[in-house]
């Protein structure tokens, strides 16, 4: 995903006098990127991604190596997803450093 | 350490200590408040993450209970920071804990999962049906059959678009041996869908008592 932030946007805000938050960008683009995440790890989907993989093992649809690893991926996207819904915009937050 | 709590039982006949190891493999024991009683063990006050782990000795607890006794059930998680402070909670929702108790007194959760095959294009040709129209029928069929026998009936999330429905049924503990006969008739006149029967379990779907507790 790319994002341009030009000068356009601060445009009816110069010409209104007003003046700008050092920190206004950050804001913006701190707003524009959680988002971005939280499309990426999408905490319901990713919840009932778990229960199905779980629903298939159970049925003995997939075998317990698949389920494990699977199991795995999804809930190192869950605790990312976690931190992504509790992330401050205020604060830088390591995204990474879940599960 | 705090108190981490697994249900409620009426206090009558309750032991001092069950013979099992609960969340950190701590010893299982109870907390009486008049002629109730806490199922609970030593745990840390922290925010439980529901692991496979964690949530399998929750689980073990609250079945190795509800053996013997009704069990009120408590979520995941749920941890007091002391011995008073959760009888003082008891004591506040006691009115509450009684009036469910005694809702779900005698009986058990039993889960109903119908699963669609993977191939949903194969399983509409040869039932002749829509996956929409065969799931009405049998839903409707599934709820009046099974709802004759249980007392009560819920609706659980639909978290992948196999399951055709997803319930929870409240049932009489004498009458579990009726309830699973007659999903089996259903699950043989349905058979092109998979079923996963769950239980017994406390009735976690048919108790609301919200208590504030760590993180809640």
């Amino acid at each position: 995903m790319v994002l341009v932030v030009d000068d356009v946007l601060t445009l009816p805000l110069a010409f209104a006098g007003i003046e700008l938050l050092p920190n206004y960008f950050t804001i913006v683009f701190n707003a524009l990127h959680k988002q971005a995440l939280e499309e990426m790890y999408p905490l319901e989907k990713i919840q009932s991604a778990i229960k199905e993989n779980r629903m298939e093992y159970e049925l003995g649809e997939i075998s317990k190596e698949e389920y494990e690893k699977t199991s795995k991926e999804l809930n190192q996207k869950l605790s990312i997803a976690k931190k992504v819904k509790e992330m401050n915009l205020g604060v830088r937050t390591n995204i990474m450093d879940a599960g | 350490m705090g108190e981490y709590v697994y249900g409620i039982i009426e206090r009558k006949n309750a032991p001092k200590n069950f013979n099992i190891k609960g969340i950190e493999d701590s010893d299982v024991y109870t907390i009486n408040y008049q002629d109730l009683t806490a199922v609970a063990s030593k745990a840390p006050m922290k925010e439980y993450e529901p692991t496979e782990d964690a949530t399998e000795k929750h689980k073990q607890v609250s079945l190795h209970v509800l053996e013997n006794y009704t069990v009120l059930p408590v979520a995941f998680g749920m941890v007091f920071k002391s011995r008073g402070i959760l009888i003082n909670t008891m004591r506040k929702v006691y009115p509450l804990l009684k009036k469910n108790l005694r809702l779900i007194d005698n009986k058990i959760e039993l889960g109903v999962k119908t699963i669609l095959p993977k191939d949903i294009e194969v399983f509409e040709s040869k039932t002749g049906k829509s996956k929409e129209d065969y799931i009405k029928t049998c839903e409707e069929e599934f709820v009046n059959n099974l709802g004759k026998i249980a007392v009560q009936s819920k609706n659980g999330k639909l978290f992948s678009e196999r399951l055709a429905f997803n319930k929870s049924f409240l049932v009489e503990k004498d009458k579990i041996d009726n309830f699973s006969a007659e999903l089996e008739k259903l699950g043989n006149k349905y058979n092109p869908l998979k079923i996963q029967y769950t239980g017994p379990w406390p009735a976690y779907n048919f108790v609301d008592i919200k208590i504030m507790s760590r993180g809640r």
